[in-house]
């Protein structure tokens, strides 16, 4: 029941990307861009909306404070922009902003409590407390939160994904996933990944999906459970070990290869891919879909 | 009541640039007549490709830009940086080495894994060389982490106090969880799953010190 809620943010906040509002904000800048135009973006407060789009130009639209001022520059192929504080005693005002740009362009973009959102865009995305959600297609993805939710919704072939005691949602179709969390749940709703590792240190790390073949998975936690919902015909070899954590099984067919203390060693099918998984006193628990 | 459906994004800017096929350009027209939100924005769009057009190109590189803007930030902070170490890049050139050090040990380990599975020997046969690759890989971590905190003491006085209490916590509970592994391999030092997990939690310290680092 708790996945539902980031499972409907990560669509709501996704369709609100790519649909138009009925009154855009006001174009800030337009400039004709190269296909692989690199954007540097800082915005610290408020929301950054990115579009990846089909056309060969940047468009920004949205309100800024009239205290605060609008930075431009750069040229076709590398463009830099964003807010500057009016004051250096002041912290900026929100501004939203909506950017599109060429859908094999790249973003660097950094807030500090604004929210992140893109469709179709790779690159890397930082903030200190909002929250990011990126959907779409993407070459590949960077995303860092220091405290806020990370809901990736990605076809992708490459992505790391940070946060501290934020939410971690990995969904879509991305091949090689690299996430974790310090104190936040990280789930990985998704079957598609060949090469994932995920950790956390307090977090609970939720897998539930399916295993693609010949795909290689590492999970690390230190206190928090490493939780496995997996179809019963799942075929995988497991290697599931805490130190002084419970390890719980529900699978049928599960029968301990080789158990000194807490440690289990199986196949599943005919062991097509590989997980392993250490907690230090953290529960695993495997239990069929 | 019925909503009005707007111009999306692309007809816009299509309709703006001319880029539009017939159909839809004369489908956005008939809006735009009927439409004064879209007609307006449609019209400062062809008004700013008209100013784009016909402007010179831009003079200033990027790097001209940003040193500007950079000392503008920087000359409103009020922490004193201490003069940076003149070893300071060097030894961060080591460290960077040193963690690609620790990356290849990691996939040598890896590696090893899987062809000891491959061949059927068991993991008991390759705890020594694991126990020892996982104990350098923690080691290079936690040098890296050690530098890193030096650095994270000026970026953490710019950050909002909620900021910097989260921070605090999660420090907290990583420095927990490696105060606890240390210890439970002071009792078991030949138990490679220990020294993994330490390991582990050395790199979730360094992630989070280049983050608290990033976001300066």
């Amino acid at each position: 029941m708790r996945l539902l809620v980031p499972i409907a943010v990560v669509g709501a906040l996704a369709s609100s990307v790519s649909t138009q509002p009925a009154a855009a904000p006001p174009v800030l800048r337009a400039r004709r861009a190269t296909a692989t135009v690199a954007l540097k973006i800082y915005n610290p407060s408020g929301s950054t909306r990115l579009v990846g789009w089909d056309r060969d130009s940047v468009v920004i639209r949205g309100r800024v404070s009239s205290h605060d001022h609008f930075f431009f520059g750069g040229d076709s192929a590398n463009l830099k922009f964003g807010i500057e504080e009016g004051s250096s005693s002041e912290s900026a005002r929100p501004a939203d902003l909506i950017v599109y740009l060429p859908r094999r362009g790249s973003v660097s973009i950094k807030s500090v409590d604004a929210s992140i959102a893109a469709t179709d865009v790779s690159g890397w995305f930082y903030t200190v407390s909002g929250a990011i959600v990126l959907a779409g297609r993407a070459q590949n993805v960077d995303a860092e939160s220091m405290s806020g939710d990370v809901m990736l919704d990605l076809s992708t072939p490459w992505v790391r994904a940070r946060t501290g005691r934020g939410h971690l949602v990995v969904r879509g179709a991305p091949e090689d996933v690299d996430a974790s969390t310090v104190g936040g749940a990280l789930d990985v709703l998704t079957s598609s990944i060949m090469r994932g590792r995920f950790a956390s240190v307090t977090g609970d790390i939720h897998y539930m999906a399916s295993v693609a073949r010949g795909s290689l998975f590492d999970f690390s936690n230190h206190s928090g459970a490493v939780d496995f919902a997996l179809p019963r015909n799942v075929s995988a070899t497991l290697d599931l070990s805490s130190v002084t954590g419970q390890l719980d099984d529900e699978f049928p067919q599960l029968k301990p290869a080789a158990a000194p203390g807490r440690r289990l060693q199986t196949r599943l099918g005919t062991g097509d891919a590989q997980i392993v998984a250490r907690t230090f006193k953290g529960a695993i628990r495997v239990r069929p879909q | 009541m019925t909503r009005v459906r707007h111009l999306s994004e692309e007809e816009r800017h299509g309709l703006a640039e001319g880029s539009l096929d017939d159909d839809g350009t004369r489908d956005a027209e008939a809006h735009l007549a009927v439409c004064a939100s879209c007609a307006a924005d449609v019209t400062r769009l062809r008004s700013l490709m008209r100013r784009i057009e016909s402007a010179p190109p831009p003079t200033d590189d990027l790097d001209s830009l940003w040193p500007g803007i950079r000392s503008r930030i920087e000359s409103g902070k009020v922490v004193l940086l201490q003069p940076a170490s003149r070893t300071g890049n060097r030894r961060r050139g080591w460290m960077a080495a040193g963690l690609v050090a620790a990356a290849t040990i990691v996939a040598l380990a890896a590696l090893e894994l899987r062809q000891d599975r491959a061949s059927g020997r068991g993991l008991a046969t390759t705890a020594p060389a694991s126990l020892s690759l996982a104990s350098d890989s923690a080691r290079l971590y936690r040098d890296e982490a050690t530098r890193l905190l030096d650095e994270m003491e000026l970026r953490r006085a710019t950050l909002p106090p909620a900021t910097r209490t989260a921070i605090d916590d999660d420090l907290r509970t990583i420095d927990d969880a490696i105060k606890e592994l240390e210890g439970a391999i002071a009792h078991d030092p030949s138990n490679p799953a220990l020294r993994q997990l330490l390991a582990s939690s050395y790199r979730q310290k360094v992630d989070l010190l280049e983050r608290i680092g990033n976001a300066g």
